[in-house]
């Protein structure tokens, strides 16, 4: 199956590069050149690279590019032309650019964009051969080989330049600090059950205030999660809205059996402790239904829970850490003498213990190159320029230097009045670990658990982490499966289910009618043939 | 309106009938070039932007990959249309659908011509206009606006309904997870939004009726009510027709820009709310496979037309002159 699919996939390549051929240019091969040229003294020939990003355009942008081509023109030779998309229709105009055949040299793209489905239709040029490799110094410095190595993908190619800064964003429950003191609990919030006691004083002396404010969709998210060795033999997958456990045999080459959520106890009773019973495994979904008198009544409608938090309604917000300098900002600007801090949902994050944090090492963004771009090695040149010194990669990421932003030490920043000028999505162009400055003035918890989540030693890849699941062989039964659960999934992410196990049963029932088995049958035959292939 | 306004009598081209039709064709191209000639820009641009794009319906039956395009794409047959009948969810949703459209056609309707109509009887200039652009402005809101509006007024935690009813000493009204409200909301939404609107349509007609029938019913007598009654909207009905033959077409297509933006993804509410559009949407989130979207795209239009075939043959037998064709 696989060698058929690598077929295909050379197949469409190779239709894709003799259009190309068809036009009447030369054909570029996507691996880089041989000859030495790069470091001669005369600089390549003029080139102007096209690219697509989405969200607005930073204002001071040509600044940048000015800035940017006074650097580099003796080395580079380089323009960049930035096209930004709106956010909603950036998906489907790369696909349109695609089919159109119009040419670009990069394209933001990514797992919740087109990824999954043009790698595998053979869009994308291959990358591997541009990391780890001396004519490309910057890239080979910035890009550990194993992060490259897990952000190969489909048949073991890289077909990304994959930006992150962190490997996870840690979630948290920001809370009021004022509040906090003002309720007379003098420590900051150090545990689920302290988390419990400030809400139930919230509710008992500040009426019209919510102690927990969740966005309707997402609900309790990582919350309460149960604190438990992983195990490598069972292992979650989530998939179309509702979670499969693929549990593997002992020396970790065969799938047993795949067990979904709502399945009857005889399935769960197949599977090692504490996973045998659903009650056991998901101990979070009681805990939930127990809490929900913490939030807001009309939970489930709330579309921006962070704006509700800031305009003083609520105690507490369900967030990420990346977002913390920003939003004490706001909360700071809109309600005077408001304070905010953060209680870190899991107990070995909140210790900082290594190996906490199972990854995939998957960057969740990245740009990608089509394979109809004539400038793949320009366009590898001009990122391996920006990733071989901080001056180049701060001067994208953050702007002109002494305009928008000052450097402080080795890995901080000041932010000038002028910055709000040049507001750079890094996540789209720029972003790598071992790049990042934080703001100077953050606080020393905050900065602990940035440098706590930078380090390559609080992280590791649990079994399956680099498998996808390819939904081209069960697309309907996927869209019935996912339209089915979602509307419950979402009830019980914000603990509106009470009886939670007869529910999922029930609507486990209502899922086999519409091929959940199907897609099991599928899952266990592709992770099957993921091990065969060696993957782990 | 039509070729005909030159008025070159028939008998100045003896031998028009013996033509083929080809050469009838050409014929008339040529008889009538300058009129062509002004209708061509306009022509080209349907041709471009809504027949030619009429090609793309084919994705609806191949399983689509944007790298091989749509000739090289493998077909599939009816293949895509299965997944949206697999579930029974389909008969609330198609319901859901029809039936809030049918609420919004008629009460859009029926507001937009009694706005038509009482605003041309208003006297005075200046209370004319500045009513009739109060009524059309929240046409111009978008539907995301209008969404924190609805928000502010039905929460249960300070909403300004609960507020009210507090006053009195009612318990809150959970509106934002009892379904039952909503197609009265959503209609009281619509026709707050887009009568003002449409009205202007009807007022134009209005204004178009030869005022000597309205001053030979004065002399006759007649009432104010009685000259609505027996010529405004006679005189309207071809129009209102039209105009519903038209949105007919629609009706299969849920209002995706207002029903999400007010809505959201709140499960609650999907038992009246929950329209094709929508349920689509939450379907293809993670898939995003175009051909499965496109067929049910075609589908409604599909549906739509066959509506709007039906109903303009209804029309032509109750009131002939209102029909389309």
């Amino acid at each position: 199956m696989k060698g058929k699919r690598i077929g295909t996939a050379l197949l469409t390549v190779a239709l894709a590069a003799s259009m190309t051929a068809c036009s009447g240019k030369e054909k570029e091969t996507n691996t880089p050149a041989a000859t030495g040229d790069s470091g001669a003294a005369t600089p390549p020939g003029a080139v102007t690279l096209k690219g697509m990003l989405f969200g607005d355009a930073p204002k001071d942008l040509p600044l940048v590019l000015e800035e940017f081509e006074k650097r580099t023109k003796d080395t580079l030779n380089t323009k960049i032309e930035f096209q930004w998309n709106s956010p909603a229709d950036h998906k489907q105009k790369v696909k349109l650019m695609m089919t159109a055949g119009e040419e670009v040299d990069f394209v933001f793209d990514a797992d919740f964009q087109n990824l999954r489905e043009l790698i595998p239709q053979g869009a994308y040029a291959q990358l591997d051969n541009y990391f780890n490799n001396d004519e490309y110094p910057g890239l080979k410095k910035a890009f550990s080989p194993e992060f490259i190595e897990m952000n190969k993908r489909y048949d073991n190619h890289l077909y990304t330049i994959p930006f992150t800064q962190y490997f996870y964003d840690i979630p948290v429950v920001y809370i009021r600090k004022d509040l906090r003191e003002k309720l007379g609990f003098s420590k900051p919030i150090s545990s689920y059950d302290e988390l419990q006691q400030f809400y139930e004083k919230v509710l008992e002396s500040e009426k019209g205030t919510t102690p927990l404010a969740v966005r309707g969709i997402g609900g309790f998210q990582e919350m309460l999660a149960p604190e438990r060795e992983e195990l490598d033999t069972v292992r979650p997958l989530n998939l179309g809205g509702i979670v499969y456990f693929v549990h593997l045999s002992d020396d970790l080459k065969k799938v047993q059996n795949v067990v979904a959520f709502g399945d009857p106890a005889s399935e769960w009773a197949k599977l090692p402790a504490p996973y045998n019973t659903m009650k056991s495994t998901f101990v979070q979904y009681d805990k939930w239904a127990e809490w929900s008198k913490y939030l807001e009544k009309d939970v489930l409608s709330q579309k921006d829970h962070k704006a509700y938090f800031m305009s003083g309604k609520a105690a507490s917000y369900y967030g990420t850490i990346s977002s913390y300098a920003a939003d004490k900002k706001v909360l700071q600007e809109t309600i005077s003498g408001a304070d905010l801090e953060f209680f870190v949902l899991k107990d070995k994050i909140r210790s900082m213990e290594p190996k906490a944090i199972s990854t995939s090492y998957k960057a969740n963004n990245s740009i990608a190159i089509p394979v109809s771009s004539k400038n793949i090695d320009r366009t590898m040149k001009f990122f391996d320029w920006m990733f071989q010194s901080r001056e180049n990669h701060d001067l994208f990421e953050y702007g002109v230097p002494g305009k928008h932003w000052e450097p402080v030490g080795e890995n901080q920043l000041k932010l000038l009045d002028e910055s709000e000028n040049y507001i750079f999505p890094g996540y789209e162009f720029t972003w790598n670990p071992n790049m990042i400055r934080l703001p100077e003035d953050l606080d020393d918890t905050a900065k602990k658990y940035f440098e706590y989540s930078a380090k390559a030693d609080t992280y590791y890849a649990a079994v399956l982490a680099k498998f996808a699941f390819d939904t081209a062989n069960v697309k309907g039964e996927f869209a019935n499966v996912q339209s089915k659960a979602d509307p419950f999934i979402q009830m019980l992410k914000a603990g509106q289910v009470k009886d939670w196990e007869a529910d999922a049963v029930k609507l486990n029932n209502d899922l086999k009618a519409l091929g959940l088995d199907k897609i099991r049958a599928e899952i266990t035959a592709q992770v099957q043939a993921y091990l065969d292939a060696g993957g782990q | 309106m039509s070729n005909t306004a030159m008025s070159i009598p028939e008998h100045a081209y003896p031998g028009t009938k013996k033509r083929g039709i080809l050469g009838a064709f050409f014929f008339e191209l040529i008889k009538n070039k300058f009129l062509y000639l002004l209708a061509l820009p306009g022509m080209i641009w349907f041709f471009i932007f809504a027949y030619l794009p009429m090609g793309g319906i084919v994705i609806a039956f191949q399983d689509f990959k944007a790298m091989k395009g749509i000739a090289r794409s493998e077909f599939v047959g009816l293949k895509n249309f299965q997944f949206f009948f697999r579930s029974n969810d389909w008969i609330q949703i198609v319901t859901n659908t029809v039936f809030l459209n049918v609420l919004f056609i008629a009460f859009n309707t029926l507001a937009a011509v009694a706005i038509a109509v009482m605003v041309t009887e208003l006297g005075g200039k200046w209370f004319k206009k500045i009513t009739q652009s109060v009524m059309i402005f929240p046409h111009f809101l978008s539907w995301t606006v209008v969404a924190m509006f609805v928000m502010a007024f039905v929460s249960t935690d300070g909403g300004f309904i609960n507020q009210i009813l507090s006053v009195f000493g009612i318990p809150p009204v959970q509106f934002l997870s009892s379904p039952g409200y909503w197609p009265v909301i959503l209609v009281l939404l619509k026709v707050w939004h887009g009568a003002g609107f449409g009205s202007i349509v009807y007022m134009a007609t209005i204004s178009g009726i030869n005022p000597d029938i309205y001053e030979s019913a004065s002399i006759d007598g007649a009432s104010r009510f009685q000259k609505i009654r027996y010529i405004t909207l006679p005189l309207l009905k071809p129009t209102v027709i039209l105009l519903l033959i038209l949105a007919v077409g629609g009706i299969f297509n849920g209002d995706f820009g207002m029903i999400y933006a007010i809505i959201g993804r709140n499960p609650p509410l999907y038992p009246t709310t929950d329209v094709i559009d929508t349920y689509l949407f939450r379907a293809m989130m993670d898939l995003g496979d175009m051909s499965m979207s496109a067929a049910i795209g075609f589908m409604q239009s599909l549906v739509g037309f066959v509506l709007v075939l039906t109903v303009n043959y209804a029309a032509k037998k109750v009131a002939p002159e209102s029909a389309i064709f």
